[in-house]
């Protein structure tokens, strides 16, 4: 994968920028950040403000697809060289390309905390929803309960003995490991069905967040979780006499704002358009500004 | 030749728009190439505006009834098309008292593997019927076309280990790649879809995203690639950065789910 190419296509005009780029010798994510502004101005079309937030935009991409490279990414001068602090005026993109690597170096040095900062955020948001402390509630359970994450006690529903055996077999005894794993391999090597493990993993997934998992921190599980809305549950129906009990159970969620949709705000995943890359071309709309005369004539 | 296969058990993903556009891009890159529609609902051969009869088609080409030159239609210097036509379904019935009838496009293509450079197959939106095991058989290389929407990464994981398994006992392993089409970078869903792709698939992924572009839906519905009808278009320069990594050496076979 070439991650140039890829953060052209995310916040540039795709194999265009990607050519201006390696036309003034740009050749790799970080090589970003050694263009000077008026250069990167040019070739985007954009102002100070908008090549300031390219360059934050490609540290960030930096982080998600290099994961640990990313503090490599802060130019790291030879002894003789003056540090960039000792600049006089060093460019405006500059210093805030610096400010968001120091960060993220921050971020991604070990140890790492136990919850992360999207991890935080959930559970705040889920706090203030339940109207309870969960993470008051996790601690005591874990003091009491050290296996409480076992696969064995998590009651995933759908979850047999004989499956939590077969896991257990692979080497997934834990609802974090069943939240990780893949489960086209675990169905590979179980021979349990795909579609009732992609289910298992997913709810392990969700508990794995509300008990201030790291997961799902990386945006690929993240992706998974929030697009698998509609996980097919393959798990047996429940005994006849227990489906009456089920039903009566159930209570019809009291009404407030959609949590999907707060948790989706609070960890900053929306499907809204984005200002940064508003197009003003706008021909996805359905307005074309290359087809001479438009709509509106 | 190279063969590409473009597939996907999904519909409207962008399989055929972008065996249209690849196919002209390759040709705007001087390479003689031939176009062959799987589909039995016969969109590729409607998209570069030809029409849907009873005449010669890529089922008569798959029964041996007819040489693949004696069934194309040319549709500008170097690029042509080997039509299907609503009968093309037939294949299903007709490939149950053949013997391998999963090899029959690839018998047929070595015929004509001196008069083209690229042949582009348009597969139909299944994965297990025979024509895309046809496909995926005469195929040098296998695009999976996944769409940068929601369960994008599901349908994709789940269409790349069908096919797979459909190559797993296959003498020549096709090298796989997977192609983002309908990328809006406006929002921010799309970007991270696209960054789980790459997450997912690594070098398997084109590092061209086609993006989403009314442009190209005007194009097939006129029947005329936007290449040929706005070559400076973002589309255009979309596909003619796509060929471009087409045309670069491949890399060595290996699944689309490597362990």
């Amino acid at each position: 994968m070439d991650a140039l190419a890829l953060f052209c296509n995310l916040h540039g005009n795709g194999p265009q920028t990607l050519a201006a780029l390696r036309e003034v010798g740009c050749q790799r994510l970080q090589d970003i950040k050694t263009l000077d502004a008026e250069t990167l101005g040019t070739i985007l079309g954009r102002d100070v403000s908008g090549v300031t937030r390219f360059v934050r935009e490609s540290d960030v991409l930096a982080l998600r697809v290099e994961g640990e490279a990313a503090p490599e990414l802060v130019p790291q001068a030879p002894p003789s060289v003056p540090q960039p602090e000792a600049l006089p005026s060093p460019p405006v993109f500059w210093t805030a390309g610096r400010q968001v690597s120091e960060k993220v170096a921050n971020l991604a040095s070990p140890p790492r905390p136990l919850a992360g900062p999207v991890a935080t955020a959930v559970m705040e948001l889920w706090n203030t929803l339940d109207g309870g402390p969960v993470e008051s509630v996790a601690d005591s359970k874990a003091q009491d309960e050290p296996d409480s994450r076992a696969l064995a006690l998590a009651q995933l529903n759908g979850l047999t003995p004989e499956q939590i055996d077969a896991l257990a077999r692979v080497g997934i005894d834990t609802v974090d490991a069943l939240a990780e794993a893949d489960p086209l391999y675990l169905s590979k090597r179980t021979k349990l069905p795909y579609t009732h493990l992609a289910h298992l993993a997913f709810l392990a997934r969700r508990i794995a967040l509300g008990q201030g998992a790291l997961f799902p921190a990386r945006t690929p599980e993240r992706i998974e979780v929030q697009t698998r809305t509609a996980s097919l549950d393959a798990s047996p129906e429940p005994e006849p006499e227990f489906r009456g009990a089920i039903e009566s159970s159930f209570q019809p969620a009291p009404e407030f704002e959609s949590s999907e949709t707060a948790v989706d705000s609070a960890i900053g995943f929306s499907t809204e358009f984005d200002e940064f890359n508003s197009d003003p071309d706008g021909d996805a709309r359905g307005y074309d500004p290359e087809e001479p005369g438009g709509p509106f004539v | 030749m190279q063969i590409y296969a473009l597939a996907n058990q999904k519909g409207g993903c962008g399989k055929t728009t972008t065996a249209i556009h690849l196919a002209a891009a390759l040709n705007a890159r001087g390479k003689r190439v031939l176009l062959v529609d799987l589909d039995p609902q016969a969109h590729a051969t409607l998209g570069v505006g030809c029409f849907v009869g009873h005449g010669a088609s890529v089922l008569d080409v798959m029964l041996g009834e007819l040489e693949v030159q004696a069934a194309v239609r040319s549709l500008r210097p170097g690029m042509d098309l080997l039509p299907a036509n609503l009968t093309l379904g037939d294949f299903e019935e007709e490939a149950v008292h053949a013997l391998h009838p999963e090899r029959a496009l690839g018998k047929a293509l070595k015929t004509a593997h001196g008069a083209y450079d690229f042949a582009i197959l348009d597969c139909p939106p299944r994965a297990d019927g025979v024509l895309t095991a046809n496909a995926l058989r005469a195929a040098t290389h296998v695009a999976l076309v996944v769409e940068t929407g929601a369960f994008a990464l599901q349908g994709a994981l789940r269409a790349a280990e069908i096919f797979d398994e459909l190559l797993a006992d296959s003498a020549r392993q096709p090298v796989r790649r997977v192609l983002a089409t309908m990328f809006d970078r406006r929002t921010r869903f799309a970007r991270d879809v696209l960054v789980a792709m790459h997450a997912r698939f690594g070098p398997a992924m084109f590092d061209t995203a086609i993006r989403q572009s009314v442009r190209l839906r005007e194009a097939v519905a006129q029947g005329t690639p936007a290449l040929f009808d706005a070559p400076d278009s973002r589309s255009s320069h979309d596909f003619l950065a796509l060929a471009d990594e087409v045309l670069l050496p491949a890399a060595a076979p290996v699944p689309f789910l490597a362990p």
